[in-house]
């Protein structure tokens, strides 16, 4: 084998376990060139500098304020999953007490004589750390109300 | 031992207790899993700053969602994929966002050198530039599979398992990577090559 081969092999091969691999082509070379058995360790003491660099690197928030920050904010996140949930259903039941709330009427009396009663006289306020949309549909007798996170608690 | 098998064989002690509300164990986990973490994502997402975003947020995870990690695979697996995923999510939100991975790099690596120390400081600058063709030249998936297998020591199946992808693959990207390293190390720096010791 010859340097330039070598050299290309030393671009890609295990460099630490070439020892183990005495009878490989590039660790018999190695044996009986300096120059190339130069460039391989020139390159593994580079990749050790390297992994020791990286090894050092750490964060620069001090670890206890990061770990209780930590806490703090899955407490926080769990809270308002929490909230989020209870919204949800307060929705569903208001909802429901809205649909429950009509009366049975004749079939056509709806599309004759649009009762407005139901959204004249809704009121629903949002829950802690929800936002709230109210859409008046083109029915009278159709309100939705739909319950958003807060902007501000986001 | 490698960080990765330190932290599973405290893992293996941690995460039962943790899990079962043992506060003082989850503390125990949580500051033994954030300096790799930090290093994870460093590597990942190319940048300290992003890699403290991810580490909290890794750290939050880990908080909420530890019953989640059902002991099928080994805890650095598991903990290697939420970070992924969470530098990857970050990566999406800061797209476009113009980068300073150099910068941040290069103070990162020369801050261990000393002003009066010049071998010192040729040694630094050699590092620093090392470090930013590995955080921001090599791509994604090169950076993170050499990381693996040339300074953490991890084999390739392992890795593969980690990545989610084949052994074959990952033996191509790590070739890649080391090609790309390796090429300038003895392009900027031949003394390295010349150099006895």
């Amino acid at each position: 084998m010859d340097c330039e081969r070598a050299r290309s092999l030393l671009l890609e091969a295990d460099i630490p376990a070439l020892p183990g691999e005495p009878d490989s082509e590039l660790a018999r070379h190695l044996r009986t060139c300096a120059a190339c058995r130069h460039a391989a360790e020139g390159i593994r003491k580079a990749e050790l500098d390297l992994a020791a660099w990286l090894s050092r690197a750490a964060p620069r928030t001090d670890e206890s304020l990061a770990i209780a920050g930590a806490a703090a904010a899955a407490r926080r996140r769990a809270a308002g999953r929490r909230v989020g949930a209870v919204g949800g259903l307060a929705a569903a039941v208001l909802g429901g007490l809205l649909l429950l709330s009509r009366r049975p009427e004749p079939p056509g009396a709806a599309v004759t004589a649009p009762d407005a009663r139901i959204a004249a006289s809704f009121s629903v306020t949002a829950p802690p750390g929800r936002e709230m949309i109210v859409l008046h549909t083109a029915n009278p007798k159709i309100v939705i109300v739909w319950y958003l996170p807060s902007r501000r608690s986001s | 031992m490698s960080a990765s098998s330190s932290l599973d064989e405290a893992a293996t002690h941690l995460v039962p207790r943790a899990t079962r509300g043992d506060a003082s164990a989850l503390d125990a986990l949580l500051r033994s899993c954030r300096p790799l973490v930090y290093r994870w994502a460093l590597v990942q997402t190319g940048e300290a700053a992003d890699a403290e975003d991810v580490t909290q947020e890794v750290l939050i995870k880990l908080h909420r969602s530890l019953h989640r990690y059902a002991g099928r695979s080994r805890f650095t697996t598991w903990l290697y994929r939420v970070t992924r995923n969470e530098a990857l999510g970050l990566a999406r939100r800061l797209t476009g966002r113009l980068r300073l991975a150099r910068a941040v790099t290069l103070e990162a690596a020369g801050s261990s050198a000393t002003a009066d120390d010049p071998l010192e400081r040729v040694h630094a600058a050699r590092v620093a530039a090392l470090a930013d063709t590995l955080l921001t030249r090599l791509p994604r998936r090169q950076r993170e599979v050499f990381h693996l297998a040339d300074l953490e020591g991890c084999s390739v199946a392992e890795i593969a398992e980690r990545l989610g992808m084949s052994p074959i693959t990952a033996r191509v990207h790590l070739l890649r990577a080391r090609r790309t390293l390796r090429s300038q190390i003895l392009d900027r720096w031949p003394e390295l090559a010349s150099e006895e010791g």
